[in-house]
């Protein structure tokens, strides 16, 4: 018997679908169970390298989630295995691939931070991949864990490849190398074997702690000023704009904008603040309304793929240029929409 | 003798800087970590104000939770506490989708998304981050 083990290797190998049609091909953290009412989460993993010979008897099988969070619930699963000789990359929706005619159902309790939750005995579903005719060693290998009949809202969140790329999703297949016999003129029997590849799950990465705490025991994310398990927004540039309209013309909004260029939805903090003359006051988070005796006003902002339009308005004036000047910070980090 | 880890911007000289805007990165000071982050899909029914949805965050804190949202079809993304605007035009003002993102709350289990919508039934997709622990 050989044991074989691998990790989810990029961030295009795993995923959920949130139905009717999300896809979150590079989330950070794989959901399962109902995310709502009636929608639900189907998880998707794809092991590469899958180093067993078409011929080779699984004697076990499973896969091993490990908790992204604390989730008090119960989520009731279903696992099948995508039905391809060397399934594709998960870089878009996986979930409408064959699925195997074996599956196995999946009922997960409380899960914790940090904790392994091993499925049942998936052997049945990783030896009808391993007999298709076109499987060959080296193949990938992918599952497709759908909710089956979990209650609203029950749903919990698992470590992706991007969370944590020793913590992502785990395969492990403990398998008997197959032997074949050929006859010819003479007789000859051949065995074939394979080697064995172990991926063990290790830490690698930096963490600083708050003050007076032990950073090897320190993992609450509260607790850290800084974890490389953990993302952060990265500020790209921060940009002042000035819009302004004159209330005695009968004007009573003002728009402008701030190109970005950079081809996706960025993260955006904005900031606003009101003045007539002089720059005065205080700057305001955005967006913002508000209303007096007998004025309204607002401040408010859209994200497009190239740029940030802002937007003021006053209704209720008739006199005097009215100034808004909007501060602008863009984050490197893709809204991913 | 207190050791830190610090990374100054460009041309700042990281050993005599003190104006915590010159850093990249300082150990003294606590940054917004992405604790969570992810999309959740909403239908949001046609003219009907305050509708209410929620996503269970799985942290065992109450999370500081920022969103933006974004119709389908439509290219562009909005706020909470704003109108999605499909026109804005001076002397006018602003013309809506329809769909206004009201707020996100956080408590102690949940994210609370809320919408009112004065036309037709539409999905909209919210993209969350859980940054912090308030």
């Amino acid at each position: 018997m050989t044991a074989y083990t691998r990790l989810v290797q990029t961030g295009n190998d795993d995923g959920y679908k949130e139905s009717p049609s999300y896809w979150g091909g590079g989330a950070t953290g794989i959901w399962v169970g109902k995310s709502g009412t009636s929608e639900t989460f189907t998880g998707a993993f794809r092991f590469t390298s899958v180093t067993i010979p078409h011929g080779a008897t699984i004697n076990s099988a499973k896969i091993t989630l490990t908790g992204y969070g604390n989730t008090s619930a119960t989520t009731n699963l279903i696992i099948y295995g995508i039905d391809e000789d060397d399934t594709a990359s998960m870089s878009s929706d996986p979930t409408g691939r064959t699925r195997t005619s074996n599956s196995l159902t999946w009922s997960i309790g409380n899960v914790s931070d940090g904790v392994g939750y091993d499925s049942g005995d998936i052997k049945s579903i990783v030896q009808e991949i391993i007999d298709r005719a076109g499987w060959s060693s080296g193949n990938a290998m992918g599952f497709l864990i759908p909710d089956n009949g979990s209650s609203s809202y029950n749903n919990h969140l698992f470590h992706s490849y991007e969370s944590s790329t020793s913590l992502c999703a785990l395969l492990t297949i403990d398998y008997t190398a197959g032997t074949s016999t050929s006859t010819t003129t003479s007789t000859s029997t051949t065995t074939s074997t394979s080697t064995t590849t172990t991926l063990s799950a290790q830490f690698i990465g930096i963490k600083v702690s708050k003050p007076n705490l032990d950073v090897l025991k320190t993992f609450e994310p509260n607790q850290l000023i800084f974890s490389s398990d953990y993302g952060t927004l990265k500020y790209f540039h921060k940009e002042r704009k000035l819009i302004s309209f004159d209330a005695s013309s009968g004007d009573i909004s003002a728009t402008g904008t701030y190109i970005h260029n950079l081809n996706y939805y960025p993260y955006a903090e904005v900031f606003c603040r009101v003045y007539i003359g002089a720059p005065s006051g205080n700057y305001e988070y955005c967006p913002f309304f508000g209303s007096g005796s007998t004025v309204f006003y607002s401040a408010t902002y859209i994200i497009t793929k190239m740029g940030i339009s802002v937007y003021g308005q006053i209704n209720g004036v008739s006199s005097s240029i009215w100034n808004f000047e909007f501060l602008i910070f863009v984050f490197s980090n893709n809204l991913d929409m | 003798m207190n050791q830190i880890i610090a990374i100054s911007k460009r041309f700042k000289d990281v050993t005599t800087a003190t104006n915590p805007n010159d850093f990249i990165f300082h150990s003294s000071y606590n940054t917004f970590k992405i604790i969570k982050t992810g999309i959740k899909t909403i239908n949001v029914i046609g003219n009907t104000d305050g509708q209410v949805t929620y996503h269970q965050h799985g942290c065992s804190f109450t999370p500081l939770v920022t969103a933006f949202a974004k119709e389908t079809g439509v290219e562009q993304v909005f706020l909470p506490n704003s109108t999605n605007v499909s026109l804005w035009g001076r002397k006018l003002g602003w013309t809506t989708t329809g769909i206004k993102f009201v707020s996100v709350e956080s408590d102690s289990k949940r994210i609370i998304f809320t919408f009112d919508n004065s036309s037709s039934t539409k999905i909209v997709y919210v993209r969350y981050f859980v940054l912090e622990g308030i």
